[in-house]
């Protein structure tokens, strides 16, 4: 594996707070330290690291920099150092460096600093307190292996005047911090996905940076892959119900920066691939899957208590307490996070039956993937919004995917006027819901006509059997997707499955050239310099894909089985947010209210407009 | 090209008849020699897919020959349909030179097996002129381009292909070169047919590559040439996976130019080595039978597959060749092809072990980061002169002017009851500023009226803000204390420096009056925040060693804490080390680690308690923090969690540790029993008596424990757990006594 996120962070961590050891073991040089950190990289920590590890490395106290007034003075202390090169966080920095509260300072960095300012540094350094000086890439956040997300905090975006060049500048580090100089592809109908790109080409180009890019593909025969999508192109995806661990945490319970806030137990729980080996282990399995792996993990908790249970250690010798005695902080840990999933899970348990998840989730398949014909699912579809019970925004989420599949302005009228009925819907749906509903199509319009008319050429409804056959050729080892394609309620692929299919094979040229023409490419100089102009040929090894309007658990997943089944690629995705159903419609709701429907065809030639200038 | 091949070469020459007649039977003849397997005519065998192949490849050399190299690899294994003849000579178009040349060709072909060597030779001459001494003497041929010597005409059509063709490739020239003279001495051996073989095979190829090199003439010759070549090759190496080779090796070929005017002119220099990778390394199929890959054991045959790694040159299944890699020919000549990372490597088919091998899979993920200490301390270091230099500048100019001001309160002390004296040090005042310019020195003092701006947080002046002259550096600031701006300049008070810095070199009137100008309040001056600063540094330095009270108390306790946990981290490991190595190591030595250790965790432990008591107070049951303490609560709280938690940790390790060090003795310990009683005689025989008695005994014993296993069972039915203890103990026992008994009777059980 060449990519793994958080292998990376660990090297980083490692090399932040555990380096002063294994440099110099002397005795005099252990001192408890401190960590100075701002708030951006704080998350950043937060996510990888825990408190107690924190501790084992000597680190007794974080604090944040802004906040290094009132700090007292502790000489006996060194300090680390962990900041974002920001102009707020580097002025800080500087303040505390006039007034230093700590012995001495190991300064790191976690993306590139511009040389102004670390001159500003070593100017305001007036004590030397500073040993150390590094950039580290870490400007986003790691969620799994192979999932990040771009460090966007709200207060930067209104205060930073352009968010592309943070987003660039994030994915840079990102880049760096893989030591990957990539090839970058995008989709050619996104302006925003332009400017990203071409300002990721010209951080890379330009030599601002130092030549950090220079050689950083020297082992690697292939050029790795920088894949930029734009969420408008796949509107589909966050709105499909999830039935899988981590995606349907997220979908009825939400999980920021790793944090689940349960509302029953009123408890913040933690989820980390690396610290909990059962969600590693289940975090992608379906929920049927789910369970049955929930009841054994408990089974075997129990056996193991019951063997030591204290009734039964009346019988047994001192030998054996002694040892249950050793093992029981294991114990607890393990009913903690046993207590930690059966709380989730039946949340997520709940969510489904007072939603009426079953019903809608397979109507929601049904429709998307067309395996039932027009008349019975628009028979169903009325069936369902007909109930009272089923909540307003599953009803407009199911129209919404009708609207996409089968576009009848009649049937659409019907739909809504069934979910203005108060009899059968409550609470009525809001201004904002019925525009989308009226406009969602026409909004994404242009963007899925690929897929569509694949769908009447085909004349079928079965161009997602015809995918999964071609995946299945892709990757030999098929028996990941089998038993997944059987469940009804995983039929569902995203349309990233579509495009990385396309990338990988390059020999099935073919059938691929219609997604392929959809992405445009650009090539840094090192890359063609290194592997010549027709790179583009070259076969696929490492893609980092980027989707600019949020990512979703379900992609990450995909990424997961496509990797696992398939050695030779590695995957890492990522997007500016992680969305579900809840958050993606919101946003929706606000580009509805945004734009009305006239300015919406001049945005679109404007759009255009300005895409031939900058091409 | 092992020898192993070559010998087999001359074999399958004289074994087979006259191929020349029936071409298509002389491979699939071949092929059945080699495989031996039961496939059939229907069935596709990579020799035919390669087959078709090659010649489908030289068909359209000068035009795809750059694609044909992107693919070749996926190529001579997906095409398996049965060999076809190529495509009819007319197919091709071309200018009317190459008719010429075809009949030519159709001549050599006529004539099969009953040409003499003589007339093929005379055939190849035709296209050049200075071919003439290339076929003169069959022992004797010298390349037409780099005139080495060739030992034969097939060694010279190798050489020709592999060293003088333009191809992309790397370049392989070691191999044939090498072979030379162990072909010399088979070609010896074998009789005409090989020798025609060999004149027709290079005479075609040659053409063939003629053709290449200007299509104006001889394009036309390729198609029927080609199928002898392919026969050839076939016939030659005997080795239907060495076909794909050769015909990745014609693809490489490339017109050019450049060689013809060689050719024409054989004293120029030969033409620049480009060629196809190396192929020394590869495993010939006779030696290995199955897929080299470990756990797969495929058995190499047809359906299977018998593909060479590129990189390792292993043989492995299809299944196992799926990769591809970029590689090029290695520096050192002879060793197998390395990786290459740039857009002159090749793609090629490698196995999975060579794959997995790529440096950047390897490596892994790696994490990147760059150290900026080097040029960051540079930098600091350049400004720190400057700042050092400003410094000692400002510290002269305050004892001057601390002298300056001190010898006038001094003058001006006495004169305050005179009158007299009171206008002369109102007119001194008047002259104060003067002298003080003075000091800093004119230059420095900066003029009213060219400043507008405040020098530090620029601020314009106006009415309200007055500017002001720093009275050690002369440059014009703001000063507000209290307002929005920072405060730029200050009227600090001397006596408050001096105190803080009253080792500097004061004049000898300031020193004697010291303690008076410190008493002194009424002194002050003017100075901006930078040279206060400036001033203050070494003072700064200095004071900011020390730190709070309760700070130091903590850290006394703690800094002990972490010298014993730096211990202890560094002997546990190796303590584990020597419990998990199991062999006979210095037992004193692990001893002493022991308890080395043993009493550090016990140091760690006390000094932890001592921290717990010093810093907590048990109020309401809870551990809550001193009162006295509450302000660094959090400091203290984390050292203690901490420390507990370091604690709890390698206790559990360091008991674990000590208990499988413990069982490793016994072992040890019983081994060495053991080996004791190996050495020692062994028992008496029994008596028939005693065998009856103890047989007898472990009958009852045995019906005892059935008894009881009977009961367990009972009791387990009808739960009655309290009374399964004893009686589990007491199977137990039964099962010891048994066991003992059975032992002493030894042979003579049931």
């Amino acid at each position: 594996m060449t990519l793994n996120l958080n292998k990376v962070s660990d090297a980083y961590f490692d090399r932040i707070f555990a380096s002063k050891r294994t440099e110099s073991p002397v005795a005099a040089e252990i001192t408890a330290r401190v960590l100075l950190v701002d708030r951006y990289t704080t998350p950043i920590i937060s996510m990888c690291y825990t408190q107690s590890q924190l501790l084992s490395n000597d680190i007794i106290l974080v604090e944040l920099i802004e906040s290094q007034n009132t700090l007292n003075v502790m000489k006996h202390l060194n300090c680390i150092v962990y900041i974002k090169p920001t102009k707020e966080s580097i002025q800080s920095l500087i303040k505390e460096l006039a007034n230093p509260h700590f012995n001495s300072y190991r300064l790191f960095l976690n993306n590139t600093i511009n040389k102004g300012d670390l001159e500003r540094l070593a100017e305001a350094d007036e004590f030397e307190v500073i040993n150390q000086v590094v950039e580290i890439f870490q400007d986003y956040l790691i969620v799994n292996d192979n999932l990040f997300t771009i460090n966007l905090s709200e207060p930067l975006i209104a205060h930073q005047v352009n968010p592309v060049v943070e987003e660039s500048n994030s994915l840079v580090s990102l880049l760096l911090s893989l030591k990957k100089c990539p090839i970058i592809k995008y989709e050619s109908n996104s302006l925003e996905l332009k400017r990203l790109s071409s300002e990721i080409l010209y951080n890379i180009n330009s030599n601002s940076n130092n030549n950090l890019f220079d050689d950083l593909n020297r082992k690697a025969d292939t050029p790795p892959l920088l894949l930029l999508l734009d969420r408008k192109n796949d509107p589909i995806t966050p709105l499909i119900t999830p039935w899988t661990y981590q995606s349907m945490i997220h979908e009825f319970i939400g999980i920021n920066k790793n944090i689940v806030d349960l509302k029953d137990s009123k408890e913040q729980v933690t989820l980390t691939e690396t610290q909990d080996k059962f969600f590693r282990e289940s975090m992608y399995l379906n929920y049927g899957d789910l369970t049955d792996k929930f009841q054994k993990f408990v089974e075997a908790y129990k056996k193991e208590t019951k063997q030591s249970s204290i009734e039964n250690l009346q019988t047994q010798n001192l030998s054996e307490l002694k040892k249950m005695l050793t093992k029981f902080p294991e114990f607890k840990k393990l009913s903690t996070n046993i207590l930690k999933h059966l709380n989730l899970i039946s949340e997520i348990d709940k969510e489904i039956s007072v939603q009426n998840l079953w019903e809608i989730g397979e109507l929601q398949q049904t429709i998307i993937c067309e395996l039932d014909n027009h008349q019975s699912v628009k028979a169903r579809l009325s069936e369902i919004l007909d109930k009272p019970q089923v909540s307003t925004v599953n009803k407009i989420k199911l129209v919404l995917l009708y609207s996409i599949r089968f576009h009848n302005t009649n049937e659409l009228t019907l739909f809504i006027n069934k979910l203005n009925n108060p009899l059968v819907t409550d609470p009525l749906p809001t201004v904002s819901q019925i525009a989308l509903l009226n406009k969602f199509k026409t909004m994404f319009n242009s963007n899925i006509t690929t897929s569509s008319n694949n769908n009447n050429n085909n004349n079928l409804g079965n161009i997602f059997q015809n995918r999964k056959i071609n995946i299945n050729n892709l990757f030999n080892n098929n028996k990941n997707n089998d038993p997944k394609n059987d469940n009804i309620y995983l039929q569902y692929t995203p349309r990233l499955n579509e495009i990385l299919n396309a990338l990988v094979s390059t020999s099935q040229q073919e059938a691929t050239s219609s997604i392929k023409s959809t992405l445009a490419t650009l090539v840094p100089d090192n890359v063609a310099a290194q592997y010549g102009s027709n790179v583009q040929h070259n076969p696929v090894q490492d893609i980092i894909i980027y989707i600019k309007g949020g990512v979703t658990y379900e992609e990450s997943r995909l990424v997961y089985g496509l990797t696992e089944s398939n050695r030779k690629i590695n995957i890492v995705i990522g997007g500016d947010t992680i969305l579900n159903s809840g958050t993606w419609l919101t946003e929706l709701y606000d580009r509805v209210n945004d734009t009305s429907t006239t300015h919406e065809d001049d945005g679109l030639v404007d759009r255009r407009k300005q895409l031939r200038e900058i091409l | 090209m092992s020898p192993g091949n070559v010998s087999l070469t001359s074999k399958s020459r004289r074994n087979l008849g006259s191929p020349f007649k029936s071409p298509e039977n002389s491979i699939s003849q071949t092929h059945h020699n080699i495989f031996d397997s039961d496939t059939g005519d229907s069935s596709p065998t990579p020799t035919r897919g390669n087959y078709k192949n090659s010649t489908k490849r030289k068909q359209r050399l000068p035009k795809n020959e750059s694609i044909d190299t992107e693919h070749d690899d996926n190529e001579d294994t997906h095409e398996l349909s049965p060999p076809t003849i190529p495509p009819k000579d007319d197919d091709l178009q071309g200018p009317n030179g190459r008719n010429l040349a075809k009949k030519a060709l159709n001549r050599t072909k006529d004539r099969g097996s009953s040409v003499s060597e003589r007339e093929t030779t005379a055939i190849t001459e035709t296209p050049s002129t200075t071919l003439t001494n290339t076929t003169e003497d069959e022992a004797n041929v010298n390349c037409p381009i780099c005139n080495e010597p060739m030992v034969n005409l097939y060694q010279l059509n190798r050489h020709i292909d592999d060293i003088h063709s333009e191809g992309k490739e790397g370049r392989n020239s070691f191999a044939d070169t090498e072979m030379g003279p162990k072909l010399s001495s088979i070609s010896d051996g074998h009789g005409s047919l090989g020798k025609i073989f060999n004149n027709e095979f290079i005479s075609s190829d040659i053409k063939k590559w003629f053709s290449n090199k200007s299509v104006e003439r001889e394009v036309d010759y390729l198609s029927p040439s080609k199928r002898k070549i392919i026969k050839m090759d076939l016939l030659d190496d005997d080795r239907g996976f060495s076909l794909s080779d050769s015909s990745n090796g014609d693809v490489f070929r490339e017109p050019s130019p450049g060689i013809n005017s060689n050719l024409q002119n054989s004293a120029s220099p030969p033409p620049k080595f480009k060629n196809r990778l190396s192929r020394s390394h590869w495993k010939h199929p006779s030696t290995t039978t199955s897929c080299s890959i470990r756990g797969c054991g495929k058995t190499l045959n047809v359906k299977n597959g018998v593909v060479n790694c590129r990189k390792c040159g292993l043989l492995y299944c299809y299944a196992h060749t799926n990769n591809r890699v970029r590689l090029k020919n290695s520096e050192i000549e002879g060793s197998p092809p390395v990786y290459d990372f740039g857009k002159d490597g090749i793609w090629c088919k490698c196995c999975e072990t060579c794959y997995n091998n790529k440096p950047d899979l390897l490596e892994g993920t790696q994490a990147n980061s760059r150290d900026l200490t080097g040029s960051f301390s540079k930098k600091r270091q350049e400004l720190l002169d400057d700042k050092q230099l400003n410094r000692t500048k400002v510290q002269k100019r305050f004892i001057k002017l601390t002298n300056l001001l001190a010898e006038k309160s001094l003058l001006n002390k006495p004169e305050n009851t005179n009158s007299i004296w009171n206008t002369i040090s109102n007119n001194l005042a008047a002259n104060k500023g003067e002298l003080e310019r003075e000091k800093i020195g004119y230059d420095n003092w900066q003029n009213d009226k060219d400043v507008t701006n405040c020098t530090i947080c620029f601020v314009k002046f106006n009415v309200i803000i007055r500017k002001h002259h720093c009275r050690l550096c002369g440059k014009i600031v703001c000063d507000d204390p209290y307002g929005a701006r920072k405060s730029c300049s200050i009227v600090v008070p001397l006596p408050k420096l001096m105190e803080k810095l009253s080792n500097l070199n004061y004049s000898r009137t300031v020193k004697e009056n010291y303690d008076k100008i410190i008493n002194n309040e009424s002194l002050r001056f003017r100075c901006c925040v930078d040279c206060k600063n400036a001033l203050l540094y070494d003072w700064k330095l200095e004071s900011s060693k020390a730190s709070g009270q309760n700070e130091e108390l903590i850290f006394v306790i703690y800094n002990a804490i972490l010298a014993q946990k730096h211990q202890i981290e560094s002997l546990l490991p190796k303590y584990a080390k020597i419990v998990e190595s199991t062999d006979e190591s210095d037992e004193t030595y692990t001893n002493r680690l022991r308890v080395k250790l043993m009493s550090f965790l016990k140091d760690f432990e006390n000094l932890t308690i001592q921290f717990r008591n010093k810093f907590f107070v048990v109020h309401n049951n809870k551990l809550t923090v001193a009162e006295k303490f509450v302000a660094d609560s959090r400091l203290i709280t984390n050292i203690y969690q901490s420390s507990i938690m370091f604690l709890q940790e390698n206790i559990l390790w360091y008991k674990q540790l000590n208990d499988r060090h413990k069982e490793i003795e016994q072992e040890r310990l019983e081994k060495s029993k053991k080996e004791k009683a190996a050495e020692t005689p062994e028992p008496p025989r029994l008596t028939k008596k005693q065998i009856r008695e103890l047989r007898e005994e472990l009958m009852v014993m045995n019906e005892q424990k059935f008894i009881v296993e009977n009961l367990i069972q009972d009791y387990t039915k009808s739960r009655r757990f309290e009374e399964l203890s004893s009686l589990q103990e007491n199977k137990q026992e039964l099962d010891k006594t048994i066991e003992s008994l059975e032992a002493e009777l030894g042979d003579f059980g049931f």
